[in-house]
């Protein structure tokens, strides 16, 4: 049940707006899919296209095996959240969950079953008698949800559906999302632009831009290995710092040169792709957390020194902008060790040199990612 | 006394005032429709006459004036507007608010355009077509064109942008509703202040329309009240009772006034709060 698979889909808005490009797209059975992007990307446009709100421009969409391009959104089974919500105004809370089943025309007692049944799960019995107007952000959201849940269809879509509450019950209701899933044991396909929400919730996430699909992995691998800049920028807070270099090697070793200080690549990790991109620029990432300070003034080449611009402190960690050479370098430290930190102090950094992450200047693309598919290609 | 005080009583004054010039016509028309003809001849007054038993008496016993029948068909033609005027005209509205489809803004230009015609320049071709379709002297004529009403079309139009958000059509297709239904189950619930407010309009309007009855009905058992009272002002001088005249005013806006009671308590802003969180 619920595998949906999308097939160099194409989305073109009458008058010439591209909304979506070559979007290919297999979603597993009881996945939990997180498409995510800036606004604008065509995501929601992606999620319109399955629920069968939006025409599909070219390209095939197949829900179970079956073509439902064609296929009105009544016919194909599954229910969407809103991201306003949505909910019918005139209709009691009850109403508004059981309409979809009484146009369905499933005896009364039988809905009457699993309207309480749902509202019992989501919490919200008391309010069975409410109209809309009588409730707050959170509980809306919960009858929404119920809304779709009545129905038991074969697949979630959630556009948006955190963006309109306030932070700690966003937080609250993640979770609660992500419970229902594992309960539900159904496919969910969610949209956000909030990347914490598509890493804490997702199995799997889709990185969009522009109407393109980015990359597509588990929260882990885009972490750990984006394909390219825009992925590594997007995901996690703060932002990955990017800093232009040329790639250099001496006789122990490739290095990249930041102002004079010799940054060492790790070989092992790059493979043979660095020989093609000996003397050029390029351009060096490294995430927050990989940046190490340093106290001892020994004569390492790799150390960089800077001055403190602002220091924020977050409870748990602190984050420090450096300034380096007119470089602005986020680094993020444990509590104890930040709260020393003042503003323009010198600081000594590092960088966790497993850590670092080099892009093609022009391309964008990840030389790890280029070396692999080099590899897969020999494979083959 | 200090200024916003003064404002105040000045607001007061002139909102008084202006209650008063809209109430006074009422109150003399009460006033008149309870004395005789020649106490009303001899001038205002602000003072109850005894004659209105006699009045009611006279105007409900006229052989040539068949009030209750007058009513009754002004009471359909009314109704009838008001009901096919607001179904039609929301069904209007939520295809161009809802559908795209080929030729949308001619359509909207169009049924702009035609607002913009008085019906006294197309009276003499909708007689003349009534005519051959030989639908003179009937009632028909009278509230079937309401089906078409571009100013209550554009009211509901504006009401539905502000008030309909198109997520709430598109969660009820989900839902597996069709599209009339949901037209029927959801679209005219959240409309329904819209609709109070363009009913009492198109009935009010039906109701005091003499203009097209009086080119369209001919026998005394299909005529309306406008024509009834038109018809009792213009009898000849021996006949002629002011005391009627003011009765058979007074009975006639009564259901007016009934009217507006009833749908007023739906004329209530924000149905729709609490749908959609802004």
């Amino acid at each position: 049940m619920g595998v949906i698979v999308l097939k160099n889909i194409n989305k073109v808005y009458p008058g010439g707006v591209v909304a979506v490009t070559d979007f290919n797209l297999e979603i597993e059975d009881k996945e939990f899919m997180v498409l995510v992007g800036p606004s604008g990307c065509g995501k929601s446009t992606v999620l319109r296209m399955i629920a069968g709100l939006e025409e599909i421009t070219s390209g095939e969409l197949y829900i179970e095996n079956e073509l439902v391009n064609e296929i009105v959104p009544k016919d194909r089974d599954i229910a969407m959240v809103f991201q306003n919500y949505a909910l019918y105004p005139h209709m009691t809370v009850y109403k508004n969950l059981s309409f979809a089943l009484s146009l369905r025309k499933i005896p009364k007692d039988i809905i009457d079953e699993k309207v309480r049944e749902t509202a019992k799960i989501l919490e919200i019995e008391e309010l069975l008698n409410r109209k809309p107007k009588a409730l707050s952000g959170g509980q809306r959201q919960r009858v929404a949800l119920g809304r779709a849940m009545v129905r038991d269809p074969q697949a979630f879509l959630l556009d948006e559906p955190l963006s309109n509450l306030d932070a700690k019950l966003r937080a609250s209701t993640r979770t609660e999302i992500t419970k229902l899933h594992n309960r539900l044991e159904t496919t969910f396909i969610y949209v956000t632009h909030d990347q914490v929400e598509a890493m804490t919730m997702a199995d799997r996430i889709v990185v969009m831009k522009d109407g393109y699909i980015h990359q597509v992995g588990t929260p882990q691998e885009l972490y750990k290995a984006p394909h390219n800049m825009f992925v590594a920028g997007f995901i996690g807070t703060p932002q990955m710092n990017f800093i232009n270099t040329i790639l250099n090697k001496d006789d122990s070793a490739y290095y990249v040169e930041i102002d004079n200080t010799k940054i060492y690549i790790p070989e092992d990790k790059f493979g043979t792709i660095l020989d093609e991109y000996m003397r050029k620029e390029l351009v060096l990432g490294i995430r927050s957390e990989d940046i190490v300070m340093v106290n001892d003034y020994s004569d390492r080449m790799d150390i960089l020194n800077g001055v403190v611009d602002v220091s924020e402190h977050m409870g748990s960690e602190v984050f420090v902008y450096i300034d380096y050479n007119n470089k602005k370098i986020i680094a993020k430290f444990s509590t104890d060790i930040g709260t020393t930190i003042k503003v323009n102090d010198n600081i000594q950094i590092v960088f966790k040199s497993q850590k670092i992450h080099l892009f093609d200047k022009d391309s964008e693309i990840s030389l790890l990612d280029m070396e692999n598919n080099k590899e897969k290609v020999k494979n083959n | 006394m200090s200024i916003s005080k003064l404002n105040k009583f000045l607001c007061y004054l002139v909102l008084i005032l202006l209650s008063i010039l809209c109430l006074i016509s009422f109150y003399l028309l009460i006033i008149n429709s309870t004395r005789a003809h020649s106490e009303i001849q001899k001038g205002f007054s602000f003072n109850f006459g005894d004659f209105f038993d006699a009045n009611l008496k006279n105007v409900l016993d006229n052989d040539q004036l068949p009030v209750l029948k007058g009513i009754r068909n002004s009471l359909f033609v009314s109704i009838g507007t008001a009901i096919l005027a607001t179904y039609f005209s929301v069904l209007t509205a939520f295809s161009i608010h809802t559908y795209d489809f080929k030729f949308k803004r001619l359509a909207f230009t169009f049924i702009m355009m035609i607002m913009m015609v008085p019906p006294q320049v197309s009276a003499l071709g909708f007689i003349r077509w009534m005519g051959e379709l030989d639908l003179m002297d009937s009632l028909i004529p009278l509230f079937l064109p309401s089906i078409a009403s571009p100013i209550v079309f554009y009211f509901m139009l504006a009401y539905m942008q502000s008030n309909l958000p198109k997520a709430t059509i598109e969660a009820a297709r989900m839902d597996g509703s069709s599209e009339f239904r949901t037209f029927n189950l959801i679209v005219l619930p959240i409309m329904k202040p819209a609709i109070a407010v363009q009913a009492i309009f198109t009935f009010v309007s039906a109701w005091n329309n003499y203009f097209i009855p009086s080119l369209i009905i001919r026998s005394a058992e299909k005529k309306t009240l406008p024509i009834l009272i038109a018809q009792l002002r213009s009898a000849d001088y021996l006949k002629f009772d002011m005391g009627q005249v003011y009765m058979l005013i007074f009975l006639a806006i009564i259901p007016i006034i009934v009217v507006y009671i009833i749908l007023s308590k739906y004329i209530v802003r924000g149905v729709a709060v609490g749908s959609v969180k802004e």
